[in-house]
């Protein structure tokens, strides 16, 4: 087994990349499909306010299965903690070493103050913004897709959490946090050590 | 004086006439039939015809008398000459005096001579009445008494009254036509068709264990007055007899009569004079029960005539907007045959509806060029009943569906493919999608909960009494600015105002909150464009969409129009939720605009944020993606500007 092959298998595996994939396009096609619903009369994209609304639904499902997928994947293989949730040197020294590298060092060409490992996959600004995402900002989005998705029949619990103004509210917001952060994770993935580099690693699993 | 009354007395003791002529003398020869043969020549032979010469009199008159007819009549105790006081020996004058019904009749006849009956006919007392045949009043049937009437007035009149024979068979002509007499409905047991009265021996059939009285069976209380409730045990057990649907009829009677017909009877043709749910028309009522001598009349409770299948619905018809806008029952029904069926009325033949013809005339010019009407050739009574009918203001979005589920009746399978089905079928009437042209917006209502959850519909009334003020003008009291548009600090502070613990206690409230419904403001009865709209979602949502114009607070008054105040469009987004509406928002609706953005610099942070309520998110949402590009931007120029700088430090 080549040394390549060792890293491929280790670094991103199939399930992974899989599942990244299923949620990168769901994601993207949730924030066009709420682009359409929010602005029906601005961004006609799907042809019809209805359309949009299915495809929301049903990708919306897809993306709720697939986070599930994800936290199962990462709780069976006991990586969660490891991967995903940030340790104090992460929120002091590793997001200041981090950002000073994005912000200043990487315009010198100094190298990452962090590589990638099997047991350490994330930077510490990339391990407290997916912390974020996938415990905090994705489950909200869920929940407050699924109580939109049946308004009816969640009306208690929505007026529980404030009524309908207040959860769509949280569900628009977080879906332009999204929206935001796609820009910025596409843009960041070009930061490796060739512009494509990331892109081969989510797409192969091995990163030259 | 003294002696003049004693000696009448004497006379009238003895039993003989005045003048001394019995009356089998004048039946000698009024009583005879041949008198009508004779000639003139043969009569003036019986008669002393006098020298001067007397003016003719104007009017027929009969010579014979049915002395048998007279005997029975209710003048049989008087003396023909106690009437025709000219005639004092036999033979007598060939010309004799005209009857004065005066000199027993002063009241009625002075009542009668100032009528316009009388000045305008000039008909007397006996053009109407028969002296020789009279019978008291009393004693006479409906058709009896109509015929009186119908000597003259002739049959065929009166083609604008609903059910006309059915009338004609149960109200005599005065009941209508003499506003102050006294008048009295008698009620009988009628079998389900061939309305008459049954008689003892069919009673007595239907009930085999019948002994005694019928009067014992059915009036239970023993205290001479039939109620409702023995009225309805009687006539479930004539069912139980054999009697097929036995039912309560009643004929409409005068009992004082009153011969001043000529007033103006404004509510002749007021079918509510005798069709409403409290009776003060009819000063009595009572019940006619066979016996096995004949009849015997009961008085009976006034309740009862409410269960007369009169006019369906006629108890919703008070409060109905027709009746409001002053439209009586035969503005509608004039003209048109209504026939009875097993005790409800079914309007027949009314393709030539009066509804599109003399009031809803646009309407129905709508209507008739819709698909609806030339497919399914529904008419106006097909989706709207006019008798409960209610403006389309007070009617909420479940009363508004009914109108179309009573013939879609698989609306939930065929609206399958819509989003939030439920809550649309909730909030959303039929026609906000299926009648595009229509005038469509969000309308608020208020609404009072009570402690047990229940809710309803605040009208004007309801609200001018929370406030402690009926005479206050209720736009001034919620436009306190008076700008004719509220806004949502307007709304919130009304509701607060409805909302003050000490009257809300007292009209047993909980609470008052704001209501909602996306609700069709002006109907279009024009439906066939239906195909090209009506899966359209963004007609309602949408910012810019057409299918929600406006947005109101309406206020139904049971007594005038409703009040309809503009809310501004921006108070549905505020974050000031006005009180009932925290679950309301509509999907593509309201939000940013250019001029939100500039306003937003403009203002005091804290005042910007107020205004801009929940459109605020797309401000934050924007300043996300800003900020993301902004990034993305100027780090990735730099990366380009410094890439030279890199690649000489690898190599």
């Amino acid at each position: 087994m080549s040394e390549k092959q060792i890293k491929k298998d280790k670094l991103v595996s199939l399930t992974i990349r899989i599942w990244h994939v299923i949620h990168g396009i769901s994601i993207f096609i949730l924030i066009l499909t709420g682009i359409h619903l929010r602005y029906p009369d601005l961004f006609v994209i799907f042809g019809t306010v209805r359309k949009a609304v299915q495809i929301h639904n049903i990708v919306g499902i897809i993306v709720t299965l697939d986070y599930f997928l994800w936290f199962i994947y990462y709780i069976v293989k006991k990586e969660m903690v490891l991967h995903y949730v940030p340790t104090i040197y992460d929120f002091g020294k590793g997001t200041i070493r981090q950002a000073q590298y994005y912000f200043y060092r990487i315009f010198f060409g100094d190298p990452p103050p962090f590589l990638p490992t099997q047991k350490n996959k994330f930077n510490s600004l990339q391990k407290i913004t997916y912390a974020g995402i996938m415990f905090i900002f994705l489950p909200i989005q869920i929940l407050t897709g699924i109580l939109l998705w049946d308004i009816e029949q969640f009306l208690p619990v929505v007026a529980i959490m404030g009524g309908l103004k207040i959860i769509d509210a949280v569900h628009v917001i977080i879906g332009y946090v999204f929206a935001a952060f796609l820009i910025l994770h596409i843009y960041l993935a070009t930061l490796g050590h060739t512009v494509l580099s990331h892109f081969k690693l989510i797409i192969f699993g091995y990163e030259e | 004086m003294v002696l003049r009354i004693l000696l009448l007395l004497i006379i009238f003791l003895s039993g003989q006439p005045l003048l001394g002529i019995e009356n089998k003398e004048c039946f000698d020869c009024h009583g005879n039939k041949d008198i009508l043969k004779m000639s003139e020549e043969e009569r003036d032979a019986m008669v002393v015809t006098p020298k001067q010469k007397h003016k003719p009199r104007e009017r027929k008159y009969n010579l014979y008398i049915a002395e048998g007819t007279f005997n029975r009549s209710s003048h049989s105790t008087l003396y023909c000459t106690d009437c025709h006081i000219s005639i004092r020996d036999i033979p007598h004058n060939k010309w004799t005096e005209p009857v004065s019904c005066q000199r027993c009749h002063p009241a009625t006849t002075k009542q009668y001579a100032l009528s316009n009956h009388y000045k305008i006919s000039n008909a007397k007392c006996y053009d109407c009445h028969n002296p020789h045949e009279s019978r008291t009043y009393r004693e006479l049937s409906v058709k009896e008494r109509s015929n009186i009437c119908l000597g003259c007035h002739k049959k065929g009149g009166h083609q604008w009254l609903p059910e006309r024979e059915l009338h004609f068979s149960s109200l005599e002509c005065s009941i209508c036509h003499s506003p102050s007499a006294e008048k009295e409905m008698v009620l009988f047991i009628s079998p389900s068709k061939n309305r008459r009265p049954l008689t003892y021996d069919e009673i007595k059939k239907a009930l085999p264990g019948l002994k005694g009285s019928i009067e014992n069976i059915l009036d239970t209380h023993s205290n001479k007055n039939i109620d409702t409730e023995e009225i309805k045990a009687f006539l479930s057990n004539l069912e139980k007899g054999g009697i097929k649907s036995p039912r309560l009829a009643g004929d409409g009677l005068v009992t004082k009569t009153s011969h001043d017909f000529t007033r103006i009877i404004p509510e002749a043709r007021d079918c509510t004079m005798c069709h409403k749910p409290f009776v003060y028309f009819y000063s009595k009522v009572s019940m006619k029960i066979p016996t096995k001598e004949g009849w015997k009349t009961f008085s009976a409770d006034k309740e009862i005539i409410n269960k007369l299948p009169v006019i369906p619905a006629k108890d919703a018809y008070f409060g109905t907007v027709h009746r409001k806008n002053g439209v009586e029952c035969i503005e509608c029904h004039a003209y048109q045959s209504v026939i009875r069926e097993a005790e409800k009325f079914k309007l027949k033949e009314m393709k030539e509806l009066v509804c599109g013809t003399r009031c809803h005339k646009e309407i129905m010019d709508e209507y008739k060029g819709s698909i609806h009407y030339k497919v399914h050739e529904n008419f106006c009574l097909d989706c709207h009943e006019p008798h409960p009918s209610v403006p389309y203001v007070r009617l909420n979005t479940e009363q508004r569906r009914a109108i179309c589920i009573k013939c879609h009746k698989e609306t939930e399978k065929q609206h399958r493919w819509q989003a939030q089905q439920t809550l649309h079928c909730r909030y959303v009437e039929c026609t906000m999608c299926h009648s595009p042209k229509a005038k469509k917006g969000i309308v608020l209502y208020l609404r009072g909960i009570d402690h047990k959850g229940s809710e309803r519909q605040l009208e004007s009334n309801d609200i001018l009494e929370l406030i402690g003020s009926k005479h206050r003008d209720l736009q001034k009291v919620i436009d306190r600015d008076g700008n004719k548009i509220l806004d949502e600090h307007e709304v919130a502070y009304f509701i607060k105002l409805l909302n003050r613990p000490e009257i809300l206690k007292r009209k047993g409230l909980d609470r008052v909150e704001m209501g909602i419904n996306l609700s069709v403001i002006r109907p279009y009865h024009n439906f066939t464009e239906k195909l090209s709209k009506a899966k359209d979602c963004s007609l309602c949502h949408s910012a810019s969409g057409e299918g929600l114009e406006s947005l109101v607070l309406q206020i139904p008054d049971t007594d005038k129009k409703s009040l309809t105040i503009p809310i501004e469009k921006d108070a549905i987004v505020a974050f000031l939720a006005m009180p009932g509406l925290s679950n309301f928002y509509l999907l593509g609706g309201k939000k940013i605009t250019k001029q939100d953005i500039l306003l937003f610099w403009e203002k005091e942070p804290r005042e910007a944020l107020i205004n801009l309520g929940f459109k605020m998110i797309d401000i934050l949402g924007m300043f996300f993606l800003a900020s993301a590009f902004l990034f993305v931007g100027i780090h990735g120029t730099i990366r380009i500007l410094t890439r030279p700088m890199r690649k000489n430090k690898k190599d």
